[in-house]
């Protein structure tokens, strides 16, 4: 409006000022006229000249009184009329009439009635487009929620009219891809460490069986008179494929070896922690090129009119969102995974202490059976020996001892 | 010989009831012929239209005279054609601004006086002439005050277009009856530089201009004319 009065006041200094001009010279002219000529006429005709002259002038001042008053007004007129419709139809009534009734400002109200039509056509095209971004960020938003919920099969329709949505979409499914990838993995190994779990606890209760087994038989070898029984634990023992034997070769007997298994299991599955980690940290880069997708998000929020701004934002927040859950999965399994390595730690140290408690009690016992067995020796020797020396005492008293009997 | 002034009151007699008939048409097309804003220039243009057909009469002597001096006896369907369009004239404009009746009535009230000052100018001979004519002047004034402030005032609530409908009309009024004094000034009844002949073709310029004028920038606005009143805004053909 202020552009439009300053065209008015400018046009409004621009006729009065042509109008002094006129004006000006046709006073001059009738003034020049009237000098010229009244010197050569009687005085009748002196008055009859300045009657004229005087008429001219004031006739041509009333011509440009009418003018400026008229086609001055109507031409500024034009303007604002033009001006207070254009300012009606930015305060939103679009049926504002620019009929023009066959004034002389017709083509121009035409002209803008054109403008008019052209902008009400832009204005439904961008809210058939507004539309189609909004239903376009629905489909988004539910298909994010089933992705939240655990649903990674899901896909964003990359087939859109707009291209920031489409690419959007595009880049969402890329990283789903690589995010469903990385859980697959995740979940293989997974298996793998739950198997080397089982191979552990298996491992251990043989361990431990072996453990009981071995202070049973040292227990029986220190009470007396419990020699065949002790015998019998020895046998029991070649199942164990433990050699009594030779308590120096323990170490690289089965048991031994069954041992070193556990520990390598173990060993296996520290490596697969950490192969679990790498895994989350792939899962937090994930998350934070989500991030970044639902800042760019934003970004194409802030680049747009504000319908599609609202279908954009509630893709950004989906996608914010989706990264916050990735991430807390993440954390998770990294915890989960700093829980199993220690555990699977302390139970390194239990067996690596187990198998050596195992093996200094083994060590022992070897050698009081060594002892046992050299005291058995001994006595057999002397019954022998003694058996040896006295025959005769022998088969004197052979007879007495069916009388024994 | 007729009188060349017969010419010029032939010429507004004939351009003014035009004028007349063209609004009663106009009007009578839109369905708004009983519309004070249709009808009232129509009859001020035809007043002012008849006015000068009788003035034509009275020159051409087919008037009985019952003044002794003819410049006096054009001056009576002069002046009295004068009282009634600017009596019009103010109260279409007052109506134009949707002033209240007191400011229409106020103005109607001072150009009737402005009239009938001036006619007594005509009338009487100097130093009574002088002071009729600065009283006609001084009610002229009024009239000015009232068009340009009170009628001003009542147009803040209206829109812009219809606010300047009521500018242009109002600048051609007051711009245009600002020559009538000096016309009678330089005329017959002034100092006497304009012929009488001279005097009348001006009149008749000046009234053709403003009376005429006037319903022609009716006429091409007329559209406009919907937007003053609400009962011609809901009663408005489309």
């Amino acid at each position: 409006m202020s552009q439009a009065s300053g065209i008015k006041r400018g046009h409004r200094r621009k006729l009065g000022l042509g109008a002094l001009v006129i004006v000006a010279l046709v006073v001059v002219a009738a003034i020049n006229t009237y000098a010229r000529t009244v010197g050569s006429l009687d005085p009748e005709a002196q008055s009859e000249l300045l009657s004229g002259l005087a008429t001219i002038v004031i006739a041509v001042v009333a011509t440009v009184f009418l003018i400026i008053a008229v086609t001055g007004r109507e031409t500024v007129m034009a303007l604002t009329i033009l001006s207070e419709r254009a300012r009606e139809r930015e305060e939103g009534d679009a049926a504002v009439d620019v009929d023009t009734e066959g004034r002389e400002m017709g083509e121009l109200y035409e002209s803008y009635e054109a403008v008019r039509n052209a902008l009400q056509e832009r204005i439904r095209e961008s809210e058939d487009k507004s539309e189609q971004l909004r239903a376009a960020a629905s489909d988004y938003s539910d298909t994010m929620e089933l992705v939240g919920q655990g649903d990674l099969s899901q896909r964003l329709d990359e087939d859109v009219e707009d291209p920031v949505m489409a690419q959007l979409a595009g880049d969402f499914n890329d990283m789903m891809d690589q995010l469903e990838a990385a859980i697959a993995d995740l979940y293989a190994f997974t298996e793998d460490v739950s198997q080397a779990s089982q191979l552990l606890a298996q491992q251990t209760a043989q361990s431990m069986e072996a453990s009981m087994r071995i202070r049973e038989v040292a227990q029986d070898i220190t009470e007396d008179g419990q020699m065949a029984e002790t015998f019998q634990q020895f046998e029991q023992f070649e199942d164990l494929d433990i050699d009594l034997q030779h308590p120096d070769e323990i170490e690289d007997g089965e048991l031994g070896i069954e041992l070193d298994e556990t520990v390598g299991s173990i060993e296996d599955l520290s490596d697969r922690m950490d192969r679990i980690d790498e895994i989350s940290e792939f899962i937090s880069d994930v998350a934070n090129e989500t991030n970044m997708l639902a800042l760019n998000a934003g970004i194409e929020a802030s680049k747009v009119d504000d319908d599609s701004a609202e279908g954009f934002q509630v893709v950004a927040d989906e996608v914010k969102s989706l990264a916050e859950e990735t991430e807390d999965s993440a954390n998770e399994i990294e915890s989960s995974t700093e829980d199993i390595r220690s555990g699977t730690r302390e139970a390194l140290e239990s067996v690596l202490r187990q198998q050596a408690e195992l093996l200094s009690t083994l060590s022992e016992q070897v050698e009081d059976l060594s002892d046992s067995s050299e005291d058995l020796q001994q006595t057999l020797s002397r019954l022998h020996l003694s058996q040896e020396r006295d025959p005769e005492a022998d088969a004197e008293s052979e007879p007495n001892r069916p009388a024994a009997e | 010989m007729v009188q060349a002034s017969v010419y010029w009151f032939g010429l507004g007699a004939v351009a003014l009831v035009v004028a007349g008939i063209a609004t009663v048409i106009a009007g009578a097309l839109r369905g708004r012929l009983r519309s004070p804003l249709y009808n009232v220039p129509a009859l001020f243009s035809t007043i002012a239209g008849l006015g000068y057909g009788v003035m034509a009469l009275v020159e051409l002597g087919l008037v009985p005279a019952f003044i002794d001096d003819p410049q006096v006896l054009l001056a009576v369907p002069q002046y009295v054609s004068w009282l009634l369009t600017a009596a019009l004239i103010t109260y279409y404009l007052g109506m134009l601004a949707n002033a209240d009746m007191e400011s229409r009535l106020a103005g109607v009230g001072a150009s009737v006086l402005m009239v009938v000052a001036g006619f007594v100018a005509v009338l009487t001979g100097s130093p009574v002439k002088w002071g009729a004519f600065v009283l006609s002047v001084a009610f002229f004034v009024g009239v000015l005050y009232i068009f340009l402030r009170t009628y001003n005032q009542s147009m803040v609530e209206n829109s812009t277009g219809s606010r300047g409908l009521f500018e242009t009309l109002r600048d051609l009024t007051v711009s245009l009856w600002l020559l009538y004094p000096v016309v009678f000034v330089l005329g017959p009844f002034g100092i006497g530089v304009l012929a009488s002949v001279d005097y009348h073709f001006l009149n008749v310029f000046l009234d053709i201009a403003s009376r005429g004028g006037f319903v022609g920038v009716i006429l091409m606005r007329q559209y406009e004319l919907r937007t003053f009143l609400p009962e011609d805004v809901s009663a408005s053909p489309n």
